[in-house]
Protein backbone atom coordinates (compact mmCIF):
# COMPACT_ATOMS: atom_id res chain seq x y z
CA UNK A 1 0.00 0.00 0.00
CA UNK A 2 2.72 2.36 1.09
CA UNK A 3 4.81 1.34 -1.95
CA UNK A 4 1.95 2.09 -4.39
CA UNK A 5 1.47 5.59 -2.92
CA UNK A 6 5.20 6.33 -3.21
CA UNK A 7 5.38 5.23 -6.83
CA UNK A 8 2.30 7.24 -7.87
CA UNK A 9 3.75 10.35 -6.19
CA UNK A 10 6.98 9.84 -8.12
CA UNK A 11 5.02 9.55 -11.37
CA UNK A 12 3.21 12.82 -10.70
CA UNK A 13 6.46 14.65 -9.95
CA UNK A 14 8.07 13.30 -13.10
CA UNK A 15 5.10 14.40 -15.21
CA UNK A 16 5.22 17.87 -13.69
CA UNK A 17 8.95 18.14 -14.39
CA UNK A 18 8.42 17.08 -17.99
CA UNK A 19 5.72 19.64 -18.47
CA UNK A 20 8.06 22.36 -17.23
CA UNK A 21 10.87 21.52 -19.65
CA UNK A 22 8.84 20.27 -22.61
CA UNK A 23 9.75 22.12 -25.83
CA UNK A 24 7.03 23.58 -28.02
CA UNK A 25 4.67 24.11 -25.15
CA UNK A 26 1.36 25.62 -26.16
CA UNK A 27 1.37 28.01 -23.18
CA UNK A 28 1.18 31.74 -24.02
CA UNK A 29 4.52 33.48 -24.48
CA UNK A 30 5.46 35.55 -21.40
CA UNK A 31 4.14 39.09 -21.47
CA UNK A 32 6.45 41.99 -20.99
CA UNK A 33 7.13 42.37 -17.30
CA UNK A 34 6.67 46.08 -16.70
CA UNK A 35 7.40 47.62 -13.32
CA UNK A 36 6.38 51.15 -12.41
CA UNK A 37 7.27 53.37 -9.46
CA UNK A 38 6.45 57.02 -8.83
CA UNK A 39 7.71 59.82 -6.62
CA UNK A 40 7.16 63.55 -6.26
CA UNK A 41 9.97 66.03 -6.61
CA UNK A 42 10.45 69.75 -7.17
CA UNK A 43 13.00 72.45 -7.75
CA UNK A 44 14.16 74.04 -4.51
CA UNK A 45 17.13 75.83 -3.00
CA UNK A 46 20.19 73.82 -2.07
CA UNK A 47 21.34 73.93 1.54
CA UNK A 48 24.31 76.07 0.49
CA UNK A 49 21.85 78.57 -1.05
CA UNK A 50 19.64 78.55 2.04
CA UNK A 51 22.45 79.51 4.40
CA UNK A 52 22.03 83.25 4.80
CA UNK A 53 19.60 83.46 1.86
CA UNK A 54 18.30 86.97 1.20
CA UNK A 55 14.50 86.49 1.13
CA UNK A 56 14.08 89.81 -0.67
CA UNK A 57 16.38 88.73 -3.46
CA UNK A 58 16.38 84.95 -3.48
CA UNK A 59 18.50 82.97 -5.93
CA UNK A 60 16.80 80.72 -8.48
CA UNK A 61 15.73 77.30 -7.27
CA UNK A 62 17.84 74.86 -9.23
CA UNK A 63 18.15 71.76 -7.08
CA UNK A 64 15.81 68.83 -7.54
CA UNK A 65 14.63 67.51 -4.20
CA UNK A 66 12.21 64.67 -3.48
CA UNK A 67 9.18 65.66 -1.42
CA UNK A 68 6.86 63.45 0.60
CA UNK A 69 4.64 66.35 1.63
CA UNK A 70 4.02 69.97 0.71
CA UNK A 71 4.33 72.03 3.85
CA UNK A 72 4.43 75.71 4.70
CA UNK A 73 6.28 75.81 8.01
CA UNK A 74 9.66 77.32 7.15
CA UNK A 75 9.40 79.42 3.99
CA UNK A 76 12.96 78.65 2.98
CA UNK A 77 13.83 75.36 4.63
CA UNK A 78 10.77 73.27 3.84
CA UNK A 79 9.74 72.87 0.19
CA UNK A 80 6.32 74.19 -0.73
CA UNK A 81 6.67 74.57 -4.50
CA UNK A 82 4.11 76.05 -6.84
CA UNK A 83 4.57 73.07 -9.12
CA UNK A 84 5.51 69.51 -8.20
CA UNK A 85 6.63 66.92 -10.68
CA UNK A 86 5.24 63.44 -10.54
CA UNK A 87 8.18 61.33 -11.65
CA UNK A 88 7.12 58.02 -13.13
CA UNK A 89 9.82 55.41 -13.58
CA UNK A 90 8.99 52.50 -15.84
CA UNK A 91 11.24 49.48 -16.01
CA UNK A 92 11.21 46.65 -18.47
CA UNK A 93 12.02 43.60 -16.38
CA UNK A 94 11.84 41.17 -19.29
CA UNK A 95 14.70 39.97 -21.52
CA UNK A 96 13.08 41.42 -24.65
CA UNK A 97 12.33 44.95 -25.81
CA UNK A 98 9.06 46.60 -24.88
CA UNK A 99 7.67 48.95 -27.51
CA UNK A 100 5.22 51.78 -26.97
CA UNK A 101 4.86 51.59 -23.24
CA UNK A 102 2.51 54.35 -22.23
CA UNK A 103 1.76 55.40 -18.68
CA UNK A 104 -1.68 56.77 -17.90
CA UNK A 105 -1.84 59.11 -14.91
CA UNK A 106 -4.91 60.14 -12.99
CA UNK A 107 -4.81 62.66 -10.17
CA UNK A 108 -7.33 63.52 -7.48
CA UNK A 109 -7.43 66.34 -4.97
CA UNK A 110 -8.81 66.00 -1.47
CA UNK A 111 -10.70 69.28 -1.01
CA UNK A 112 -12.16 70.72 2.14
CA UNK A 113 -12.59 73.83 4.27
CA UNK A 114 -9.41 75.73 5.14
CA UNK A 115 -9.97 74.94 8.80
CA UNK A 116 -11.63 71.57 8.32
CA UNK A 117 -9.34 68.83 7.08
CA UNK A 118 -11.70 66.23 8.54
CA UNK A 119 -14.43 67.38 6.16
CA UNK A 120 -12.27 67.07 3.05
CA UNK A 121 -13.48 64.77 0.31
CA UNK A 122 -11.79 63.37 -2.76
CA UNK A 123 -12.74 65.14 -5.96
CA UNK A 124 -13.11 63.76 -9.43
CA UNK A 125 -10.21 61.79 -10.93
CA UNK A 126 -8.55 63.83 -13.69
CA UNK A 127 -6.47 62.29 -16.42
CA UNK A 128 -3.21 64.11 -17.07
CA UNK A 129 -2.21 64.74 -20.71
CA UNK A 130 -0.55 61.67 -22.19
CA UNK A 131 3.10 61.63 -23.09
CA UNK A 132 4.80 59.98 -26.03
CA UNK A 133 4.99 56.21 -25.48
CA UNK A 134 8.47 55.00 -24.61
CA UNK A 135 10.58 52.22 -26.00
CA UNK A 136 12.33 50.16 -23.38
CA UNK A 137 15.14 47.80 -24.24
CA UNK A 138 15.46 44.63 -22.18
CA UNK A 139 15.89 45.52 -18.52
CA UNK A 140 15.95 49.23 -19.34
CA UNK A 141 14.24 51.88 -17.18
CA UNK A 142 13.09 55.37 -18.15
CA UNK A 143 11.55 58.21 -16.19
CA UNK A 144 8.80 60.57 -17.30
CA UNK A 145 7.80 63.82 -15.61
CA UNK A 146 4.26 65.05 -15.14
CA UNK A 147 4.14 68.61 -13.72
CA UNK A 148 1.22 69.34 -11.40
CA UNK A 149 0.25 72.92 -10.57
CA UNK A 150 -0.36 73.04 -6.82
CA UNK A 151 -0.45 76.84 -6.56
CA UNK A 152 -3.05 76.96 -9.33
CA UNK A 153 -5.25 74.51 -7.45
CA UNK A 154 -4.89 76.58 -4.27
CA UNK A 155 -5.94 79.73 -6.12
CA UNK A 156 -8.93 77.97 -7.61
CA UNK A 157 -10.08 76.74 -4.19
CA UNK A 158 -9.22 79.92 -2.31
CA UNK A 159 -12.26 81.72 -3.71
CA UNK A 160 -14.43 79.05 -2.07
CA UNK A 161 -12.42 79.16 1.20
CA UNK A 162 -11.31 75.63 0.48
CA UNK A 163 -7.89 73.98 0.65
CA UNK A 164 -6.43 71.05 -1.28
CA UNK A 165 -5.52 68.84 1.67
CA UNK A 166 -3.93 66.11 -0.37
CA UNK A 167 -2.97 65.14 -3.90
CA UNK A 168 -3.26 61.54 -5.06
CA UNK A 169 -1.78 60.12 -8.23
CA UNK A 170 -2.58 56.76 -9.78
CA UNK A 171 -0.30 55.51 -12.53
CA UNK A 172 -1.01 52.64 -14.90
CA UNK A 173 1.67 51.53 -17.34
CA UNK A 174 0.77 49.27 -20.19
CA UNK A 175 2.81 47.55 -22.88
CA UNK A 176 1.04 46.74 -26.17
CA UNK A 177 1.41 43.00 -25.67
CA UNK A 178 -0.47 43.12 -22.41
CA UNK A 179 2.12 43.66 -19.69
CA UNK A 180 0.73 46.04 -17.09
CA UNK A 181 1.77 47.61 -13.82
CA UNK A 182 0.36 50.28 -11.61
CA UNK A 183 1.18 52.32 -8.54
CA UNK A 184 -0.32 55.11 -6.51
CA UNK A 185 0.98 57.71 -4.11
CA UNK A 186 -0.22 60.66 -2.09
CA UNK A 187 1.19 64.07 -1.23
CA UNK A 188 -0.28 65.64 1.92
CA UNK A 189 -0.56 69.43 1.61
CA UNK A 190 -0.13 71.17 4.94
CA UNK A 191 -0.86 74.90 5.33
CA UNK A 192 0.86 77.18 7.80
CA UNK A 193 -0.74 78.07 11.11
CA UNK B 1 -10.43 101.62 11.90
CA UNK B 2 -7.59 100.14 9.84
CA UNK B 3 -4.64 98.69 11.73
CA UNK B 4 -1.40 100.57 11.11
CA UNK B 5 1.40 98.05 10.76
CA UNK B 6 5.13 98.67 10.72
CA UNK B 7 7.70 96.80 8.66
CA UNK B 8 10.50 94.96 10.39
CA UNK B 9 13.71 96.40 8.95
CA UNK B 10 15.17 93.73 6.63
CA UNK B 11 18.49 93.89 8.46
CA UNK B 12 19.29 94.81 12.02
CA UNK B 13 21.13 93.97 15.19
CA UNK B 14 20.71 90.43 16.55
CA UNK B 15 18.52 88.96 13.83
CA UNK B 16 18.24 87.86 10.24
CA UNK B 17 15.09 87.33 8.20
CA UNK B 18 13.98 84.32 6.20
CA UNK B 19 10.77 85.79 4.78
CA UNK B 20 10.42 88.68 2.33
CA UNK B 21 9.84 92.11 3.88
CA UNK B 22 6.35 92.16 2.36
CA UNK B 23 5.44 89.43 4.88
CA UNK B 24 7.05 91.08 7.90
CA UNK B 25 4.67 93.80 9.04
CA UNK B 26 3.70 93.94 12.70
CA UNK B 27 1.97 96.21 15.13
CA UNK B 28 4.30 98.92 16.43
CA UNK B 29 4.40 97.16 19.82
CA UNK B 30 5.20 93.81 18.20
CA UNK B 31 8.04 95.24 16.11
CA UNK B 32 9.33 97.10 19.14
CA UNK B 33 9.27 93.88 21.17
CA UNK B 34 11.15 92.06 18.39
CA UNK B 35 13.84 94.70 18.23
CA UNK B 36 14.21 94.61 22.04
CA UNK B 37 14.62 90.83 22.08
CA UNK B 38 17.06 90.89 19.18
CA UNK B 39 19.19 93.63 20.76
CA UNK B 40 19.35 91.52 23.90
CA UNK B 41 20.34 88.50 21.81
CA UNK B 42 23.12 90.51 20.21
CA UNK B 43 24.51 91.52 23.58
CA UNK B 44 24.42 87.94 24.86
CA UNK B 45 25.43 85.98 21.72
CA UNK B 46 26.48 88.28 18.95
CA UNK B 47 27.37 85.38 16.64
CA UNK B 48 23.92 83.77 16.93
CA UNK B 49 21.30 86.04 15.41
CA UNK B 50 17.61 85.13 15.69
CA UNK B 51 15.89 83.94 12.50
CA UNK B 52 12.59 85.76 11.94
CA UNK B 53 10.05 84.58 9.37
CA UNK B 54 6.48 85.53 8.56
CA UNK B 55 4.61 88.16 10.57
CA UNK B 56 1.79 89.78 8.53
CA UNK B 57 1.10 91.65 5.34
CA UNK B 58 0.96 95.43 5.48
CA UNK B 59 -2.82 95.41 5.18
CA UNK B 60 -3.12 92.96 8.11
CA UNK B 61 -5.24 90.73 5.92
CA UNK B 62 -5.31 87.06 5.03
CA UNK B 63 -1.84 85.59 4.54
CA UNK B 64 -2.10 82.31 2.69
CA UNK B 65 -1.07 79.63 3.22
CA UNK B 66 -1.30 80.59 6.91
CA UNK B 67 -4.46 80.33 8.96
CA UNK B 68 -3.26 83.05 11.30
CA UNK B 69 -0.66 85.79 10.80
CA UNK B 70 -3.21 88.54 10.46
CA UNK B 71 -3.23 91.75 12.46
CA UNK B 72 0.56 91.87 12.94
CA UNK B 73 0.65 89.94 16.20
CA UNK B 74 2.01 86.53 15.12
CA UNK B 75 5.70 85.95 14.46
CA UNK B 76 7.53 82.81 13.34
CA UNK B 77 11.05 82.20 14.68
CA UNK B 78 13.53 79.51 13.79
CA UNK B 79 14.88 77.38 16.63
CA UNK B 80 18.63 77.77 17.12
CA UNK B 81 21.25 75.51 15.63
CA UNK B 82 24.41 74.43 17.42
CA UNK B 83 26.50 75.45 14.39
CA UNK B 84 24.81 78.90 14.37
CA UNK B 85 24.30 78.77 10.61
CA UNK B 86 21.38 80.75 9.22
CA UNK B 87 19.56 77.58 8.26
CA UNK B 88 16.41 75.75 9.34
CA UNK B 89 16.44 72.97 11.89
CA UNK B 90 13.92 71.08 13.96
CA UNK B 91 13.74 69.53 17.41
CA UNK B 92 14.61 66.06 16.06
CA UNK B 93 17.68 67.17 14.15
CA UNK B 94 21.14 66.82 15.63
CA UNK B 95 21.86 70.42 14.63
CA UNK B 96 19.14 71.68 17.00
CA UNK B 97 20.34 73.59 20.08
CA UNK B 98 17.88 73.17 22.91
CA UNK B 99 19.89 75.33 25.27
CA UNK B 100 20.04 78.34 22.98
CA UNK B 101 16.40 77.94 22.04
CA UNK B 102 15.46 77.71 25.72
CA UNK B 103 17.19 81.06 26.34
CA UNK B 104 15.24 82.61 23.49
CA UNK B 105 11.98 81.27 24.92
CA UNK B 106 12.83 82.61 28.38
CA UNK B 107 13.62 86.03 26.97
CA UNK B 108 10.41 86.08 24.98
CA UNK B 109 8.25 84.99 27.91
CA UNK B 110 9.85 87.62 30.11
CA UNK B 111 8.61 90.32 27.74
CA UNK B 112 5.29 91.79 28.79
CA UNK B 113 3.95 91.83 25.25
CA UNK B 114 4.39 88.09 24.61
CA UNK B 115 1.15 86.20 25.08
CA UNK B 116 1.91 82.62 24.00
CA UNK B 117 4.51 80.49 22.21
CA UNK B 118 3.64 77.40 20.18
CA UNK B 119 6.60 75.02 19.94
CA UNK B 120 6.97 71.28 20.36
CA UNK B 121 10.09 70.79 22.46
CA UNK B 122 8.51 69.41 25.63
CA UNK B 123 11.80 69.93 27.49
CA UNK B 124 11.39 73.70 27.29
CA UNK B 125 9.06 75.14 29.87
CA UNK B 126 6.41 77.64 28.94
CA UNK B 127 5.78 76.58 25.34
CA UNK B 128 2.59 74.98 24.07
CA UNK B 129 2.52 71.88 21.89
CA UNK B 130 0.79 72.35 18.56
CA UNK B 131 1.02 70.09 15.49
CA UNK B 132 3.47 71.35 12.89
CA UNK B 133 5.69 73.24 15.31
CA UNK B 134 8.79 71.06 15.37
CA UNK B 135 10.73 73.46 13.16
CA UNK B 136 9.52 76.90 14.23
CA UNK B 137 8.27 78.86 17.21
CA UNK B 138 4.99 80.65 16.63
CA UNK B 139 4.85 83.63 18.94
CA UNK B 140 1.67 85.58 19.66
CA UNK B 141 1.81 89.07 21.11
CA UNK B 142 -0.83 90.88 23.10
CA UNK B 143 -0.90 94.21 21.26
Amino acid sequence: MLGNRASSTACLLAAAALALVAPGSEAEPPKNAIAVTATFDCLWWSEAQMDGLDPNNPPPKETRVPIKRWEYSDPVGVPHPNVVDLVVRIKNDSPKDAEDVSPVVYIQWSEGPVRGKQSAVWGQALKLPSQTPVHLAALEAKSLRFPIDIAGKMSELDAKHQWPWSLRAVVDARAPDGGTASTRLELPIIPGD
Amino acid sequence: MAIQLTMLPPAGVGYYTFSPSSRQYGTPHTISMLLDICRQQHWNMSDAPIGIGDISFQDAGNMPPHHAHRHGRNIDFRPFRKDRHKLPTNIHDKSYSREMTRLLVENLLAHRNVHRILFNDKHIRGVHFFPGHDNHLHVETRI
